[in-house]
């Protein structure tokens, strides 16, 4: 069991730049044993701060990708049938309490509410999670740490976060990063030069700027990097942001034809 | 006709004023040999300009034979309706070069195959502006080109080149270079007397100046020529966007290097200007090339010297109009008066007085939506304690606020983020409001309010705050006693109590409701609505999408259509186990029904006649088009009762 976990430790420092006082906070809340709540738009650097943070605190970190199928033994343990025989398997969940490591659920709005219910015990000053099935009330040591990510931009309103829960934690939000910042993220993890990813970082800003215009989401940092990636590969610049970019974000004609006219202003 | 039957009929139609015959014999010389309809075509239009201005009326005869080579028969009048527009704003000379250009730009052999009409463009490049621009900017056809700061005026078609493509590149040109001088901050022009001071423009021309900044429009009538002054700004400005461009947009100045290059093709041939006329238009297809001109008879020093004055790079207007400035006392060692040349086909001339109208006119709105935005939270019920986006302090109980109690209010700078990488203006967004020594976190579209207003006056006025608190003070009261109307039986007349905006609350029982047919009617205005808020539309529409009800399959029920195959594994288990077993192993298909009924009154009666109702109405086909989407049951009750109908809207 102990191996499983070992997996999840996180040995090489991850790359991440500092949008604010975020790293304070998160340190603080885990000091505390507070639960924390990210928010922001996807790609803005959400998994990676945890990745950061947990490397930082020498904690496994145990994700958990939501979706709208996951139920209470998918987070906290099942018994399964080996050879004849009932054998208990602890979820990722239970896991994570047990052996005091972090865990992330991601995207969790997309999960059932009656699953999301679970963590409130274990969210509060409680810090409990009951094992049913076993008659079980694990508390939790205090190296654990409970975070949730979602996406407040695009969610249903009938998926909003109920405030029972969100009421639980303290929320860090995450918008894409400042201009200067982003450039040396892009730059950092794609490899291009600074102009290039200067020139990236304001087109992604400029699609940011479309809401209005019809287009939900702007480029994600992800995509920048993405873009950057193609670049890297000798392919032309123009080319690479339509595929990374201007494709990606959208399927409306004219929306289509608008972001090839940035991009050719700009590269 | 020949010519004789030209000058007669010329002189019938203008019986007052005649000229003299040989004053027009020259042109009527030229009108000669066009077929006879042509003739007519052209002399029709005389009585329409000869009463305004004789030289324009020469100018147009001149003109007008090549002029109908390009223009068709039918648009003849439009276009010397446009040229008398132009010429009763800025005078005879530029209404004559709006003449002579159909004839030198607009190149009529091409027209109508490789033409591009700005509404064909208008789509793509819409959203295009937007994301530069980081706001709305609307196109609209106009006889010049240029930018009131909301609105970029353009040409209604762009025939200059053979292919399409760079007559839309053309396009693209004009509203890049537009919004550039937007991202430079051209029209935020402010120079503070100081600076003209040193330069010694006071003392050279003898101005009295009685303000401590010069604004743009006021700029170019410090000098002696006031036009020279102008083309010598907008020039080295333009010099400066052009840095700007090619720092930031080099796709664009790339593509348009070649097109560029070709549009200085098209300017009047250097050895028909003389003079500073002369200099101005080597230095304007310096800016358009980037390669100077070695050839052409003009004063080279002169030339070298205000090379010399763009060579290095500057980053405001201000700066530009102090090179201006320099560059125009070199000019005054040629003498003799400027004769305006055409500007550039991207950069036009600039319109600082239209720019600052807009400016007024937005600056008055957001004043106006601060504060009601500012009043909107200071409501004593709106006071954090509970609050959702109260900060992190929520636990403090907030104090209450009212007019009468004078709490004094301040909005800080962004105050806890040491974030060094992020070069903001010295300003800062606004982040927190201080209402009696706390901090609120302010709501986004306050927040945006606050940014815009500091951005325009570099501070937010007093006024604005104690506005806010004398509206939030009033309305206090009228929102408590404001009830809503529960349990009234469903006998008519209804009574609805009704919104006052003015005072921010509800009128008790105010409206009253009576139900009557109405006949349907043709109109455009719902196709031009859904046409107008395009964009909007589709957020809508994607926001109703997900309220949309699914079907879906549930699993770990109790009955239902299928078994729910990972329940009865795990029930199994559990058996095995030796735990008590779920009995939950079914799957079933949920239909959601969504079960409210929802009931919007609007008001169309004269009251709101205006803007207000075309918001509404507006706001309702939007509704209606999202509605769709949605697949539940709605309808629209446009029932006028005899001031007031009713939109009914069932879910
Ligand atoms: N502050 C940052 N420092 C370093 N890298 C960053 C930062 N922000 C974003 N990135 C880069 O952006 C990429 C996308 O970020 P990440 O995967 O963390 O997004 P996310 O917020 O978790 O998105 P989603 O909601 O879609 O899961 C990362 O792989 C990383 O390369
Ligand atoms: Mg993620």
């Amino acid at each position: 069991m102990e191996q499983r976990l070992e997996e999840h430790l996180i040995i090489e420092e991850p790359f991440y730049l500092q949008q604010g006082d975020e790293l304070a906070i998160a340190l603080a809340a885990y000091e505390h044993a507070i639960p924390l709540l990210l928010k922001g738009p996807t790609g803005c650097g959400k998994t990676r701060f945890m990745q950061h943070l947990a490397w930082k605190l020498k904690r496994p970190l145990v994700t958990v990708s939501c979706h709208d199928d996951l139920s209470t033994s998918d987070l906290v343990g099942r018994y399964l049938i080996k050879g004849g025989e009932a054998v208990w398997i602890d979820g990722p969940l239970t896991l994570a309490v047990r052996h005091g490591a972090i865990c992330y659920l991601d995207e969790i709005v997309e999960a059932r509410k009656d699953t999301t219910v679970v963590i409130h015990p274990l969210a509060d000053d409680r810090r409990e999670l009951p094992i049913e099935k076993r008659g079980e009330l694990l508390t939790a040591p205090p190296e654990f740490m409970l975070t949730i990510s979602y996406n407040p931009g695009y969610q249903s309103v009938l998926k909003d976060l109920k405030q029972s829960t969100r009421q639980r934690f303290i929320a860090l939000e995450f918008a894409y990063p400042p201009p200067g910042l982003e450039t040396e993220i892009v730059q950092h993890e794609s490899g291009v030069d600074g102009q290039t990813a200067g020139a990236l970082v304001r087109l992604g800003a400029m699609t940011r700027n479309l809401k209005d215009a019809g287009l939900p989401e702007g480029a994600s940092t992800r995509l920048l990097i993405h873009a950057g990636k193609l670049m890297q590969s000798d392919m032309d610049a123009r080319r690479a942001c339509r595929a990374a970019i201007t494709e990606t974000l959208t399927d409306e004609p004219e929306l289509l034809a608008a972001i090839s006219e940035m991009v050719s202003s700009l590269f | 006709m020949n010519s004789i039957e030209l000058e007669k009929r010329f002189f019938e139609l203008v019986p007052s004023h005649p000229p003299n015959a040989w004053e027009i014999e020259e042109y009527m010389e030229q009108l000669g040999p066009l077929p006879d309809p042509q003739q007519k075509i052209i002399l029709d239009q005389v009585p329409v300009i000869w009463p305004v201005s004789h030289a324009l009326c020469y100018s147009y005869l001149s003109c007008a034979g090549s002029a109908l080579a390009c223009l068709h028969p039918n648009q003849l009048s439009q276009w010397v309706a446009a040229t008398l527009d132009i010429y009763e704003r800025d005078g005879l000379h530029e209404a004559q070069m709006f003449m002579a250009n159909v004839e030198s730009n607009f190149l009529c052999r091409i027209r109508g195959e490789a033409g591009i009409l700005l509404s064909d463009v208008a789509p793509r490049l819409t959203p295009y502006a937007h994301s530069i621009a980081e706001r709305k900017i609307a196109f609209a056809t106009g006889h010049h080109m240029y930018t009131d700061t909301e609105t970029i005026f353009l040409p209604h078609e762009i025939t200059l080149f053979q292919e399409e493509e760079d007559n839309f590149l053309l396009y693209k040109l004009m509203v890049t270079f537009q919004l550039g001088l937007l991202r430079c901050n051209t029209y935020d022009f402010s120079l503070p007397l100081d600076q003209l001071r040193h330069n010694g423009i006071e003392k050279t021309y003898g101005k009295k100046l009685h303000l401590e900044t010069i604004l743009l429009e006021d700029f170019f009538s410090l000098f002696p020529e006031p036009r020279l002054g102008e083309d010598l700004f907008t020039l080295v400005e333009g010099m400066r966007v052009n840095a700007y461009l090619a720092a930031n947009f080099p796709g664009i100045w790339r593509d348009t290097a070649r097109l560029r290059t070709a549009l200085a093709k098209f300017r009047p041939s250097l050895n028909r200007l003389t003079g500073k006329a002369r200099i101005i238009e080597v230095l304007y297809r310096y800016a358009m090339t980037g390669k100077p001109i070695s050839d052409g008879g003009f004063k080279r020093s002169i030339f070298d010297l205000a090379l010399a004055a763009l060579a290095d790079s500057w980053s405001t207007p201000e700066e530009s109009a102090t090179r201006a400035m320099a560059i125009y006392a070199l000019l005054e060692e040629i003498g003799g008066l400027y004769d305006p040349v055409e500007s550039l086909p991207y950069l036009g001339r600039l319109h600082p007085a239209e720019a600052m109208n807009v400016r007024l006119k937005r600056r008055e709105e957001t004043k106006e939506n601060f504060i009601k935005a500012l009043a909107a939270i200071l409501l004593p019920e709106n006071q954090p304690a509970g609050q959702e986006d109260s900060s992190d302090k929520a636990g403090i109980p907030a104090p209450k606020i009212s007019g009468d109690e004078g709490v004094a209010l301040m909005i800080s700078q962004q105050k806890d983020k040491e974030d060094v990488r992020n070069k903001t203006e010295p300003n800062g967004p606004i982040q927190f409001l201080t209402v009696g020594g706390l901090d609120i976190e302010i709501p986004e579209p306050l927040r945006m309010l606050g940014d815009q207003i500091l951005d325009d006056l570099g501070h937010i006025p007093n006024e604005y705050i104690a506005a806010a608190q004398g509206m939030a003070g009033r309305a206090a009261p009228t929102t408590q006693a404001a009830s809503t109307p529960t349990g009234e039986s469903l006998v008519a007349p209804l009574t609805y109590d009704e919104w006052d905006f003015r005072r921010a609350g509800f009128r008790k029982d105010w409206c009253i409701l009576r139900q009557r047919r109405i006949l349907p009617v043709k109109g455009t205005f719902v196709a031009n609505t859904l046409e107008k808020y395009r964009g909007l539309l589709m957020q809508l529409k994607k926001q109703f999408e997900m309220l949309r009800c699914q079907e879906r399959f549930v699993k770990g029920q109790r009955d239902g259509d299928d078994i729910d195959l990972d329940a009865v594994i795990e029930s199994i288990s559990d058996t095995r186990a030796g735990r008590a077993a779920s009995e939950r192993l079914f799957v079933k298909l949920l239909r959601d029904e969504r079960n409210i009924a929802v009931l919007f009154l609007v008001d169309m009666s004269s009251s709101t006649e205006g803007w207000v109702s075309q918001a509404l109405k507006e706001a309702l086909i939007l509704m209606g088009e999202a509605l769709e989407v949605l697949g539940d049951r709605y309808a629209r009750r446009n029932t006028p009762g005899w001031a007031r109908p009713s939109d009914m809207l069932r879910a």
